[in-house]
């Protein structure tokens, strides 16, 4: 910066006897101070990593920096030291940016920040009631992170916001805690995911568009094990999906876990290393995009639709069904939403109110649970949505089918309005 | 040139700059913006005018000669390799040694596959768009005669005393059995829609795959031909319909002939297209059939939960019978298959475990073994003798991948002499040709229009409302000057119809980026032809029924006397060279799951090749337009044609085909009437 500065001093000391030529030089002179302004900015070295340190001195606190693991000898660069603790950095697909969670003190909750590390600005991306945490950049440039809810013991929703703070979205509803959102190559969100209602469910991998979007199940472990969030959540170049799963019922460390991208369910592979926190790396450096992939909401609309192929469609049967179920029921949070009866082929097409968490069970002619409840489901507005069967597998792709279901209009869920309005109010009154 | 030359020249440069820049920047937005659709398409005028432009100098300034490898085959000793060069109309010859082009011989129009008689060293080359085969001479390359061939000649075989040649004929959908001694055609037999592939048995046994399905009702479930036939009498002996299959486009028999392998797609254009997630919108897999009396057939995917392999191509099979390869053009992929694995498979599933089998994305995991990368788009593959190598045409890049049959990498690759540039129009092409467009590459442009025509599927899109407005694949070829788009007619342009609503309706991923747009609409305006009506109009010169048909299409008066209003006249919607006047119309033919729409009028060239007609594919035959679905002749007066006028009307109909090939009468003709 002081080299560029003298250089600037010296080109106007040598024209400023030179008045005839000035108005000719002073356009140059000007680009000459731009391009200089900008040479003279001294971006992070690539391959960088990015640290959380904390710092010496009366106060605690927590310092984000970044050091140069080719100069041993230099002391990291701070970037940020106004923070009681900092946490949970990434930085951007461009490598411009940096995003973190940070509480200013001790008592204050956790909220999201973002650093830009061209212009050194520092700017509040969150400012909610509640705790938020574990941000991520998505692929067009907006924020995903988890915000805290207090109910059923506490839990956490995803939402996004671009990084000003405007246009927060939440994207997850129901009574389920997520935790350590990453975004995969193909722009889809992956995260570890925990019912919390009506019982604490086990940690699964939840996966869903970057608008909340056809949300489902990407992995869950088997009887014998349990997934363990702690350790976060990777995807490695060939596309490989690290994590940290524990053997249930005996006392053994936690290790690391990975499943291919291609197949999650039947890929399954441990490693002999233990599981650890923190492993995960912050390299200041450009890192692939994911794809940006377009949103189906729209949030003048207040319903979704759903159908789904055949309710009866088990795992192991191609076409011929159980023929137990002729009814579908919807459970929302504060009970039934309405009862469906299945076509002649088990389809069933439905119009559900939008972010609104639902479960799904199956009733039989006498009205008794034959399957379910499932766990729980959203619809965001405008989304359409199909699913192949209750309990098909998933890897069952649908029959070439179309449903009976669908030559009729979809049946409204919940079934009557005032169920529709007491719905909102509860939410709204928890929120 | 002078001084004052120089000055006028450059002041004219520069005020035509200025003119452009500044009072001509804001039209140019605008007209940009409008033929885009959005606001923010670079403002760059050679990006679109340059490359959809008939010019054909500027267009041959523009635009290169590719090869387009897309069949192959192979010695006995494994020494040379012959590619059939489809845009390059040739053949060409390599030595797998050396692996370089040795030979190059010109044969017909849109050559599609080869086949040798490794005794006699005679080539046959299919010429798909000249309705003949080339034989040469496998040595020299020298064309040693024509043989005559139905229409769209493309998949060959050769009896086992080589002294009968089998051609698929593709657009007519039947296999002509060729006397080679006679050069006669000794019998045509009639099988599936749209065949190509064909593939012999060591005992006999010929098997004829095909693309497109039966024709049917929406909703009722697929069935696409196998035909098989002995070739001792040339009698079809059984047709196997594949349910929810189609573009069955090749056919491989294991060495002991005990199995029967094709490439096949299951579409779901029967559900609403809700989502792509989940194989909602196309799978792509391989057929299995047991060579004996009862045998089982299976289809299994070759696709994963989270991954897809569309646009399967071309199966072989090692000489050792252990391993198949399946080329995927839709991903530059090939996927080797361990055929012991689907034995085992077959051998202890029940007929129900193999149909539910057909819907699981999970069963690759058992018999793929292994994927291999290519250079873009392959088709054809050939096997060396020795079993050790295996060679992929890669179409789009004019080279040849050598592939370690025991490795299952590539090694290698021949590069077959094609233009180095990549033309905006060929990666326009590769773009058409690759899922890499579509949510975890699970389809492509290509896949639904196959050969860039379309795939004689309706579809469920799915608007506002499941199970409602259902759409017919409509054919690229030659829609560069025919817009407006879709049935609806709202897509103005090709720009506004690849664009960000196609991702979001369509594709569900990305949209495509502005090159990336511009190249692909490049192709699609430009770059896809019609083949020629050799089948109804090989010369311009129509037949007495078409000549009494063409009077009934531009009639003016009806058979009892009366004026037909002039909106109401085949010819004032359908006029040529396109055969439509771009306008909407209501033909009466919304149905109840329609929204309420006028509809875009469509082109009728190569009509004949379109299959099911009308927006939702309703009438199966031109027939039906008029016989079933226009009792109040609001699709043309057309109710007091008798029977053998309205023959006579869709006859000429038939002959309708592209400007390209029209004879110069035609177009003083066309040019007369317009």
């Amino acid at each position: 910066m002081k080299t560029g500065k003298m250089t600037v001093g010296m080109m106007c000391s040598y024209n400023s006897g030179r008045k005839k030529h000035l108005k000719m030089v002073l356009p140059l002179l000007m680009i000459l101070v731009w391009l200089t302004s900008i040479s003279c900015y001294q971006k992070p070295a690539e391959g960088s990593i990015l640290v959380v340190q904390q710092a010496t001195g009366e106060d605690v606190k927590s310092e984000l920096a970044l050091m140069d693991p080719s100069r041993p000898d230099q002391d990291p660069v701070v970037l940020v030291k106004e923070f009681y603790e900092v946490a949970s950095p990434e930085i951007s697909y461009q490598g411009g940016a940096v995003v973190f969670q940070a509480k200013k003190e001790s008592g204050d909750s956790w909220q999201i920040w973002e650093y830009d590390l061209e212009g050194g600005e520092l700017n509040q991306v969150t400012d909610a009631d509640s705790d938020c945490g574990e941000p991520a950049y998505l692929p067009d440039g907006k924020i995903l992170y988890c915000r805290f809810v207090p109910d059923y013991s506490g839990y956490h929703v995803l939402e996004t916001s671009k990084s000003d703070g405007t246009e927060t979205q939440q994207i997850t509803f129901g009574p389920v805690d997520f935790a350590s959102p990453i975004v995969l190559m193909d722009g889809r969100i992956l995260a570890f995911a925990k019912e919390r209602h009506p019982k604490p469910g086990k940690t699964q991998l939840m996966v869903m568009r970057p608008d909340g979007t056809k949300i489902e199940l990407f992995y869950e472990s088997d009887q014998e094990n349990a997934i363990v969030a702690d350790a976060g959540l990777y995807q490695t170049a060939d596309d490989r999906i690290v994590f940290s799963e524990k053997a249930l019922g005996e006392e053994v460390e936690v290790r690391w876990i990975s499943v291919d991208y291609n197949h999650p369910m039947d890929s399954r592979v441990q490693y002999e290393a233990e599981s650890m926190n923190n492993l995960k790396q912050v390299v200041y450096a450009p890192r692939p995009r994911p794809k940006k992939l377009p949103s189906a909401v729209n949030p003048e609309v207040e319903t979704a639709l759903l159908v789904c192929m055949d309710v009866n469609l088990s795992e192991n049967d191609a076409h011929e069904t159980q023929d137990s179920s002729v009814k579908v029921e919807l459970l929302g949070l504060e009970g039934s939403l309405g009862t469906v009866d299945l076509e002649e082929d088990g389809s069933v097409y439905m119009k559900i109110q939008a972010d609104m968490p639902f479960r799904m069970q199956t009733l039989d002619r006498q009205g008794k649970v034959v399957e379910g409840p499932s766990s729980w489901l959203q619809m965001r507005p405008n989304e359409r949505r199909g699913c192949v069967g209750c309990h098909a597998g998933h890897t069952r792709v649908p029959e070439n089918r179309q449903p009976l279901a669908v030559q009729k209009e979809p049946v409204e869920i919940p079934l009557y309005r005032e169920t529709i309005m007491a719905s909102r109010l509860t939410q709204k009154e928890k929120k | 040139m002078n001084n004052i030359k120089v000055f006028w020249w450059i002041s004219f440069a520069l005020g035509l700059g200025l003119l452009i820049y500044f009072p001509g920047g804001e039209l140019a937005r605008s007209h940009v913006n409008e033929k885009t659709a959005v606001t923010d398409h670079p403002l760059t005028c050679t990006n679109c005018h340059l490359y959809i432009t008939k010019n054909e100098y500027i267009s041959k300034l523009v635009n290169e000669d590719y090869l387009s490898p897309l069949n192959l085959t192979m010695s006995k000793d494994g020494q040379y390799l012959y590619v059939v060069a489809q845009d390059g109309d040739a053949v060409l010859k390599v030595d797998t040694r050396t692996r370089e082009v040795v030979g190059k011989a010109a044969v017909g129009d849109h050559p599609h596959s080869a086949i040798l008689d490794h005794e006699k060293q005679l080539l046959y080359v299919s010429n798909q768009w000249s309705d003949n085969i080339s034989v040469l001479d496998a040595v020299s390359l020298t064309q040693l005669d024509t043989l005559r061939a139905g229409n769209g000649p493309s998949g060959l075989a050769l009896s086992s005393d080589k002294k009968r040649l089998y051609v698929v004929n593709t657009f007519n959908s039947s296999v002509s059995v060729i006397d080679i001694s006679s050069e006669k055609e000794m019998k045509r037999l009639r099988v599936g829609n749209d065949p190509t592939g064909i593939a012999v048995s060591t005992d006999g046994q010929i098997l004829v795959g095909s693309r497109r399905a039966r024709l049917s009702e929406y909703g009722v479930p697929l069935e696409t031909d196998l035909v098989e036939f002995d070739s001792e009498y040339d009698r079809v002996t059984k047709r196997i319909p594949m349910t929810n299959a189609y573009l069955i486009e090749n056919i491989a028999f294991t060495p002991a002939s005990d199995v029967a392998l094709t490439t096949l797609i299951r579409p779901k254009n029967n559900i609403p297209s809700v989502q792509v997630e989940g194989g909602w919108m196309m799978t792509h897999g391989i057929g299995f059939l047991e060579n004996k009396p009862n045998g089982k057939i299976a289809q299994l995917l070759i696709d994963e939960p989270n991954s897809y392999y569309p646009d399967p191509f071309d199966i072989v099979v090692s000489p050792d019978g252990k391993k198949a390869f399946v080329s995927s053009s839709g991903v530059d992929m090939i996927s080797a298959i361990a055929i012991d694995s689907l034995r085992n498979l077959m051998k202890n599933s029940t007929q129900n475990d193999l149909d539910r089998l057909a819907n699981d994305l999970g069963a690759s995991r058992s018999f793929v073994i292994g994927r291999i990368k290519t250079g873009a788009g392959p088709k054809g593959m050939v096997i060396s003798p020795d079993g050790t190598q295996l060679y992929v045409a890669e179409q789009l890049e004019d080279k040849i991948a050598v592939i370690d049959v025991q490795s299952l990498e590539k090694i290698d690759e021949v590069d077959l002499g094609g233009p180095e540039k990549v033309t905006v129009l060929r990666q326009g092409r590769r773009l058409f040709t690759s899922a890499g467009h579509t949510f975890q590459n699970q389809y492509s442009c290509y896949t639904c229009h196959p050969d860039n025509h379309e795939d004689g599927l309706v579809y469920n899109m799915a608007g506002k409302h499941m199970g409602r407005n259902l759409a017919n694949t409509q054919s690229l070829r030659e829609i560069g000057d025919t817009a407006p788009f879709k049935w609806n007619g709202k897509n103005q342009t090709v720009y506004k119809q690849d664009g960000m609503r196609f991702s979001t309706i369509l594709t569900r991923t990305e949209a495509f980026s502005y090159s990336d747009l511009d190249a692909i609409t490049a192709y699609i305006m430009r770059g896809i032809d019609h083949p020629p009506n050799l089948q109804y109009n090989p010369d311009g010169n129509l037949t007495a029924s078409q000549e009494r048909g063409k009077v009934i299409f531009e009639r003016t008066i009806d058979n009892n006397g009366e004026v037909i209003p002039e909106n109401n006249r085949c010819v004032t919607c359908h006029p040529a060279p396109l055969y439509t006047n771009r306008q909407m119309a209501d033909v009466s033919t919304l149905a109840d799951t329609d929204d309420p729409m006028l509809f875009d009028t469509p082109h009728l060239t190569n009509l004949f090749a379109s299959p099911p007609f009308l927006h939702d594919g309703r009438a199966k035959t031109l027939e039906e337009i008029w016989t079933v679905y226009a009792e109040d002749d609001r699709h043309g007066r057309v109710n007091d044609l008798t029977k053998p006028e309205l023959n006579d009307l869709i006859n000429y109909l038939k002959s309708l085909r592209s400007p390209k090939y029209m004879n110069d009468e035609e177009v003083a003709y066309n040019l007369k009437t317009k």
